[in-house]
């Protein structure tokens, strides 16, 4: 039904009225990528209920080739001999708890900074909105890089790398989000009726920002696993032998010639997830975000 | 105008400022200081200890980093303790590697992009722009570090038309050089070409439907000479803003391919400095690309008021 409503509202918008079969080729991508998203997610959560050997163990010679027959060998072998599809499921689990964790976590800290300083403004808003630039001076990699360079690379600093580097993201959001919701009517109403700042914050301004927000959240989510991925190819994210999709393809890289799908298969992995995100948060956006809107 | 510029310039001053005092406490707080990595891990605490006071390292966090930043405003970031090279001299013999590397995919992006999205806007909502559409956004989705080994896969080891990996230098010969700087500058740039195209597309529609266009057709004048003499311009404002800001970030974010394709460009000295924990050049490196970043980003912010009047007016309005 929203979708109608969608269309509606695009049409009325726009000079030229939007064929509706445009709507329903991208519903069946966006369609797909949730599919694909519910897949990885379930992989990821049942890792230790399937029939899959372990992700530290040989189970054959090494580089051998996809093949039928066995569950263990469907992806092939990689460099000594382990399972690619027992690795790439396991490897689900790294690169979905770092982006969701690391995710939540600068949604909430941006978020509550970005709203008071939209509600406040004045000198909190100052200081806020200068250390948030002061963390977007850093290109991302960048920051994540001299982070590695002095703590000892895990799961625990990997998050707190992360969460920092998409904190002022959502800040920027949550600000920009609240100033615009601050200036209606109905937060005027509340306060005339003598509510306090929290209570405006919380009752009237928080349910408004927060679809919005978390409409980004499959796109950051995205950024964080590719980020997690680049950590991991350069050697400096998560340790081994625990699979990270970014390490397998760093580790077949040298056999790339002889044993492609040593690569290809966590790549192709990588892609179909960070663009499921990239569809997902971009369907969410269409829907709640009101900037894109109006 | 005069002193919305020297606000600008003013903030990303402080933003710069801020960055070199988060860099140096973040480094302070490393485990293995800088004399333990030159003397090696079998080093006594009293030599480790000596080193330290030679190297002014045992003084108050403050007083180093008033001493750093009064040298580094002179352009000396130090001096690396496991190469004794100064830290400015190994990023000004790399930098023009990476400056290549970024120059070289911005301008595939931008060709391609354009073309891209001109077909786009023609007829938008066709199954042409929809195609485009979704290869744009799968290109959005195919970060380097896949993009580089698959091109690897398909150009230098199945079509040989590029080495594998390795630099060749201008001076070996350009036409050397550019074919070894091809591939990673395309790995680099297939995710830009998406987010020109999406930022370009948006704008051309917009500009499409404006009177002027409809009056210039009227006028009888072709399509093609309305896209690009008419519509192509007025929208590329956003687009210009992107290059320039992805320029500023290319400078540092070209780690992953160069470490790939084993380039002796600026990300390379900053992963290697990181695994040999030369913590010196770690930071000249770090200040030296958040540097460069700001400052592009400033120009940027500015000449958008300069090159488009609408802004300048918005702006004093």
């Amino acid at each position: 039904m929203n979708h109608h409503a969608v269309n509606a509202g695009r049409v009325a918008a726009s000079a030229e009225p939007v064929v509706p079969k445009v709507r329903s080729a991208r519903s069946i991508v966006v369609c797909l990528a949730y599919a694909w998203l519910v897949a990885v997610i379930g992989m990821a959560l049942l890792a230790d209920f399937l029939p899959l050997a372990s992700y530290a163990t040989p189970v054959g010679t090494p580089r051998q080739g996809p093949q039928w027959g066995s569950l263990d060998l469907l992806m092939g072998t990689d460099n000594l001999g382990r399972s690619i599809l027992s690795r790439v499921v396991y490897g689900a689990r790294v690169s979905l708890v770092v982006g969701t964790v690391a995710g939540l976590i600068g949604f909430l800290i941006g978020g509550f900074l970005g709203m008071l300083a939209g509600y406040f403004g004045k000198k909190l808003d100052a200081v806020v909105r200068l250390i948030a630039d002061a963390v977007l001076a850093f290109p991302p990699l960048i920051l994540l890089l001299a982070l590695s360079s002095i703590l000892t690379p895990s799961v625990r600093t990997l998050l707190v790398g992360l969460s920092l580097l998409v904190v002022p993201t959502f800040t920027r959001l949550a600000r920009a989000n609240t100033l615009a919701w601050s200036a209606r009517e109905f937060v005027l109403a509340a306060r005339n009726m003598g509510a306090g700042h929290r209570r405006i914050l919380v009752k009237e301004i928080l349910p408004n920002v927060l679809p919005s927000l978390g409409a980004y959240l499959p796109i950051v989510m995205a950024a964080l696993i590719v980020a997690e991925g680049s950590l991991s190819f350069l050697g400096l994210g998560i340790p081994p032998p625990t699979p990270s999709w970014g390490g397998m393809i760093s580790d077949g890289k040298d056999a790339i010639a002889d044993a492609p799908h040593l690569v290809f298969l966590p790549a192709l992995v990588i892609f179909l997830t960070v663009f499921s995100l990239n569809q997902a948060g971009d369907h969410l956006r269409q829907r709640f975000d009101r900037t894109l809107q109006d | 105008m005069v002193l919305t510029v020297a606000g600008r310039v003013g903030r990303s001053l402080l933003v710069v400022l801020l960055v070199t005092v988060a860099v140096a406490a973040l480094l302070s707080l490393a485990p293995g200081s800088v004399a333990s990595v030159i003397l090696g891990e079998n080093a006594t605490p009293q030599a480790i200890a000596e080193l330290n006071a030679r190297l002014g390292l045992d003084r108050p966090f403050f007083v180093q980093y008033v001493d750093w930043l009064g040298n580094a405003v002179q352009g000396d970031l130090g001096t690396s303790p496991l190469t004794s090279q100064p830290v400015m001299d190994a990023i000004l013999e790399r930098l023009p590697v990476t400056l290549q590397l970024a120059v070289m995919a911005l301008t595939i992006a931008l060709v391609v992009s354009i073309l891209l999205a001109v077909v786009s806007a023609v007829r938008p909502g066709s199954v042409v722009d929809r195609g485009i559409n979704v290869v744009s956004s799968m290109l959005l989705s195919v970060p380097a570090f896949i993009a580089g080994p698959v091109l690897i896969y398909f150009f230098a080891v199945q079509l040989g038309w590029f080495p594998v990996t390795g630099w060749s230098r201008i001076s070996d010969g350009l036409g050397e050089n550019l074919l070894s700087a091809m591939l990673p500058a395309i790995a680099i740039s297939l995710i830009e070409i998406a987010a020109f195209h999406r930022v370009l597309r948006a704008d051309l529609i917009g500009t499409l439907r404006e009177d002027f266009v409809g009056a210039a057709r009227a006028k009888g004048m072709s399509p093609a000479y309305v896209m690009f003499r008419h519509a192509l311009r007025p929208s590329s404002f956003s687009l210009i803003t992107l290059a320039g800001i992805n320029l500023g970030r290319l400078v540092g974010g070209t780690v992953i391919v160069e470490s790939l394709f084993s380039l002796p460009g600026l990300g390379q000295l900053l992963a290697t400095s990181i695994i040999s924990r030369d913590v010196i050049t770690v930071q000249g490196v770090v200040v030296f690309i958040a540097v460069v970043y700001v400052g592009v980003n400033t120009v940027v912010d500015l000449s958008y008021r300069l090159i488009d009047p609408r802004v300048r007016k918005a702006a004093a309005a």
